[in-house]
């Protein structure tokens, strides 16, 4: 063959030193992040970015973790069968768009370009949207479809640049030779592709493995893959657990080129190695059908939550009580999930929105109301829960937890009294303060310090918001919502807005920072669980909420999340210290100096405009 | 070329419409149609509640073309391109030097390259904190050496996003230069030096031509997903460095208007479809080294 032929590389062409020392510093560049990521997933501190000792703990919880365990085996799946499909179709095209001059061919190279550039949104929404349409179930195939949708011509595109500077001649010789095409295609053609092949499987296992947007936008409650429980642990509890999920995977990736490089060494191996292969993937794929049958034969609760949002044991004592299993399934923004509900129920019963967006799940009329004659238990919820303003009659929400946002700052840099949320406009702290990556938490404290009320929707009080705003951001080290214990902890920042449950797991390991809410007054969070009109299982709901809001039960979940839930009777059953702790039970009065976020409506589109331009200005 | 008889033309024929109906079949059902429909949103009104009233309208696409917008879109074309070019300039040699390495040395070598994508993006992200942050990795060093003795400032600014685009980019400019690289006949390389080109003359002339359809492919496959790209100026970057991927997002999310992040995605692609359109038709290295003689 041509190519083994030129490869008898006697000149040492392109191995000189200038290469071989670009190539060293590209692969440490590639792997120095892995290498910290791997000595991270060791770390004590449950920080993500900053160092607290050795400690193998986080391993211990990720093994323990069974939902884990059951996304990653889906996502490997997922990327395996869409990776093998993709690459099919990618070469095909390839082929017809390298080997062929037709009319439209460039428009076709062209069309190809697009699902590249289209925004992961567009293209879920998109194709959920079909699935509805078309009354397709979802799941496993939809989410096959929507990932070979996005990867296949990456695959293409990247096949298409190797066939394009292929030499023709050896396939001419072969042809001329009196073999058949498809002779040739088999023994000249598909050789001489192999790498780019190789590297378009590669790709698309990649960046299917990795894919969350489209996948949350085209699955059903029985299918969570790995990416959609690492993005949504972002909002509750984002732990080192993601590295050492990201250092197995790692592993398991060395052992998997190892063994096939044992393998190729010789034939017996080899033949030994797929009968190994074969059988493991055999295994794997009965076990997941066996899986899905029996989930799909039990009597399921679906619950759709952020991960790290309720506590896990709680699920199995359910089960093991009512023989009705619960599956958890996960969002990482609130509007996704609003999204995701009105385009048709793939199979939620309860969901867990937060209190504005309870308002328009009820104005988009998805909700059902509570039968409260089968949740007894509600009596144990405190009554100022019971009628928020975003539905007073209180039928269609059951209050889950609460929280305010609150300033946390580092007491021994700062000695001064903080009680007011001016100190965030003080130019002594330049660079040290971090304000929310959020347009209406910002928005909404920059009307409350110039005394407006957001919900009056006045554009004169936005744009003298917008510019209070302004004045702060040269202050700014950054817009973030998720990292504010990080930075406070590496004294990047001295100030950072934060929830009262976040700043209550950084304060329980280091007691310099502290939380306050400040004295003009607060926003206040009040997450919900609600019924959706189209539950699959609205009995096994109810039972289900009952068992949670039994007391005992409330105060389990309230020391595993964190979270302040409004049920006093639970709160009686903690211990003492978390019990009287003013972090995670913050006063609040009659209420009166805090909002619950409402909906804005067609304010929004106003707010977002000013927000983009603070962000870019 | 082939031969030109007319039962090889009609198998040709025949073998273009296998190759070509599935994928084209595939590409019309789960994407054409579904995203034409939700790009149609883009003319119609929203009613201030994320949902559409279907009434023809043009103002999103006036809105699109505010100076605001168009900043942040020329802001996210600068940070996509350089990091481009700079990936390019730093894959090339490396693509280079696996291609013309022995199979074992260059298996191993692909395998490293490919290794970060098999990690979570957000959690490599994390990473580049580590190593950036003013107590971080990079900065110990700095001042370990006595190269700086102040912490630098290099998280949450223009340089970490950058940075974290080129390593994200990386991965996927190595493999396409590669591939082309690949089975290059090295006798030509040879026959050039030894008729007494010099190295640089070699390179221009021989390996240039020879990776020019991989680099373009990576040029694609790397500028065009970070154009849109959201993740990474979330993380790495500082209060000012706002992509058009983070604003056509929050359409779709807090900002409740899809008809907008609709007409801001359609415009985008209409620019990128002009601008490889315009690519392949007047700069088509793929087409030229195809039919090269060799």
């Amino acid at each position: 063959m041509a190519g083994n032929l030129s490869r008898s590389n006697d000149l040492r062409v392109g191995q000189g030193l200038f290469l071989k020392i670009s190539t060293a510093l590209c692969v440490l560049f590639l792997l120095a992040p892995l290498v910290v990521l791997i000595v991270y997933s060791f770390n004590a501190s449950r920080q993500v970015t900053v160092w607290g000792g050795f400690s193998l703990k986080w391993y211990v919880e990720a093994f323990l973790d069974r939902d884990l365990w059951t996304a990653i085996r889906n996502s490997m799946l997922v990327a395996g069968i869409s990776a093998t499909l993709s690459t099919i179709l990618g070469t095909m095209t390839a082929l017809a768009l390298g080997r062929y001059t037709f009319r439209g061919r460039s428009l076709c190279t062209g069309l190809l370009y697009v699902p590249v550039i289209m925004p992961e949104i567009i293209l879920g929404i998109a194709l959920l949207a079909l699935f509805v349409m078309l009354d397709l179930p979802r799941g496993f195939v939809s989410v096959l479809c929507g990932h070979i949708t996005f990867s296949f011509p990456f695959v293409a595109l990247l096949i298409l640049a190797r066939v394009k500077s292929l030499d023709r001649t050896m396939e001419e010789a072969s042809l001329d030779l009196g073999a058949s095409p498809w002779h040739t295609f088999c023994h000249v053609l598909l050789p001489a592709l192999a790498p780019s092949i190789v590297s378009g499987l590669l790709f698309s296992f990649t960046i299917s493995l990795d894919n969350f947007v489209v996948t949350f936008f085209t699955t059903g409650p029985q299918l969570t893959t790995l990416p959609m429980k690492v993005y949504s642990m972002v909002k509750f509890g984002l732990t080192p657990v993601v590295n050492v999920i990201s250092t197995l995977l790692i592993l398991f990736t060395g052992i998997t080129l190892m063994a096939i490089t044992w393998m190729q060494q010789d034939g017996a191996r080899r033949r030994l190695g797929m009968r190994l292969g074969l059988a493991l993937a055999a295994i794997l794929g009965i076990s997941f059908v066996v899986s899905l049958v029996s989930e799909a034969r039990q009597t399921n609760l679906v619950i759709g939550t952020w991960a790290g949002y309720m506590d896990p044991s709680l699920m199995d004592d359910f089960e093991s009580q009512t023989g009705i299993h619960v599956i958890l399934t996960y969002f990482n923004d609130g509007e996704e999930m609003l999204a995701k509900a009105s385009f048709g129920n793939p199979g939620f019963d309860l969901i867990i929105p937060a209190a504005y967006a309870v308002e328009t799940l009820r104005e988009l009329d998805l909700l059902a109301p509570f039968d409260f004659e089968r949740i007894p238990n509600i009596e144990h919820i405190d009554p100022r829960f019971r009628h928020l303003p975003f539905d007073p009659s209180g039928q269609y929400y059951i209050p889950y937890t609460y929280g305010v946002t609150g300033l946390a700052y580092n007491s021994e840099k700062i000695k001064e009294p903080v009680d007011s949320w001016r100190i965030l406009w003080d130019p002594r702290y330049q660079d040290r303060i971090a304000m929310f990556d959020d347009m209406l938490e910002t928005f909404h404290l920059a009307h409350r310090l110039l005394g407006y009320d957001m919900k009056d929707a006045d554009p004169a009080h936005l744009d003298a918001a917008y510019e209070l705003l302004l004045q702060q951001k040269p202050l700014l080290r950054k817009y973030e919502s998720n990292l504010v214990n990080d930075m406070l902890l590496r004294e990047e920042i001295y100030f950072g807005q934060n929830w009262n449950g976040n700043a209550l797991r950084l304060i329980a390991d280091h007691p310099q920072f502290k939380f306050v809410i400040p004295k003009e007054g607060s926003l206040m969070f009040a997450d919900n669980i609600c019924l959706l009109k189209t539950a699959p299982n609205p009995d096994a709901a109810h039972l289900f909420i009952d068992f949670l809001l039994q007391p005992e039960n409330t105060a389990r979940n309230i020391q595993t999340i964190q979270y302040a839930m409004p049920n006093p009777d639970a709160c009686l059953l903690l211990p003492q210290e978390l019990r009287e702790n003013m972090v995670l039970f913050p006063p609040l009065g009659d209420m009166s100096n805090l909002q619950i976020l409402p909906d804005y409506g067609t304010f929004l589109p106003k707010i977002n405009e000013r927000w983009v331009r603070l962000k870019s200005e | 070329m082939m031969s030109r008889n007319p039962r090889r033309m009609l198998a040709r024929i025949g073998e273009l419409q296998v190759l070509l109906v599935p994928p084209a079949l595939w590409l019309l059902l789960f994407f054409l149609i579904p995203v034409a429909v939700i790009l149609a949103f883009s003319f119609t009104k929203t009613n201030g509640q994320g949902g559409i009233l279907l009434d023809f309208t043009m103002e999103h696409f006036k809105r699109a073309l505010d100076p605001l917008y168009l900043k942040l879109l020329g802001r996210s074309a600068m940070y996509a391109g350089l990091s481009t070019l700079i990936s390019a300039a730093m894959a090339l040699p490396a693509a280079c030097f696996i291609a013309f390495s022995p199979p074992k040395r260059q298996k191993l070598l692909l395998f490293l390259v490919f290794l970060p994508l098999w990690t979570n993006l957000l959690v490599r992200l994390f990473s580049f904190v580590v190593i950036l942050s003013d107590g971080g990795l990079l900065n110990q060093a700095l001042q370990t050496f006595s190269l700086t003795t102040e912490p630098l400032h290099l998280l949450n600014t223009p340089f970490a996003v950058i940075l974290g685009f080129i390593y994200w980019n990386l991965p996927y400019m190595i493999p396409p230069i590669f591939v082309s690289l690949d089975r290059m006949n090295v006798s030509l390389i040879e026959a050039s030096m030894d008729l007494g080109a010099g190295r640089m003359t070699t390179f221009r002339k021989i390996i240039l031509p020879q990776a020019a359809p991989g680099i373009a492919a990576g040029l694609v496959l790397c500028f065009i997903p970070a154009l849109g790209c959201f993740i990474i100026p979330d993380i790495l970057g500082g209060p000012d460095t706002m992509m058009i991927g983070n604003l056509i997002t929050s359409q779709f999310g807090q900002g409740r208007n899809w008809p907008f992040g609709s007409a801001l995605s359609s415009l985008l692609m209409l620019l990128v479809m002009l601008a490889i359109t315009l690519y392949l038709r007047f700069f088509n290295p793929a087409t030229q080294s195809a039919n090269g003689k060799r």
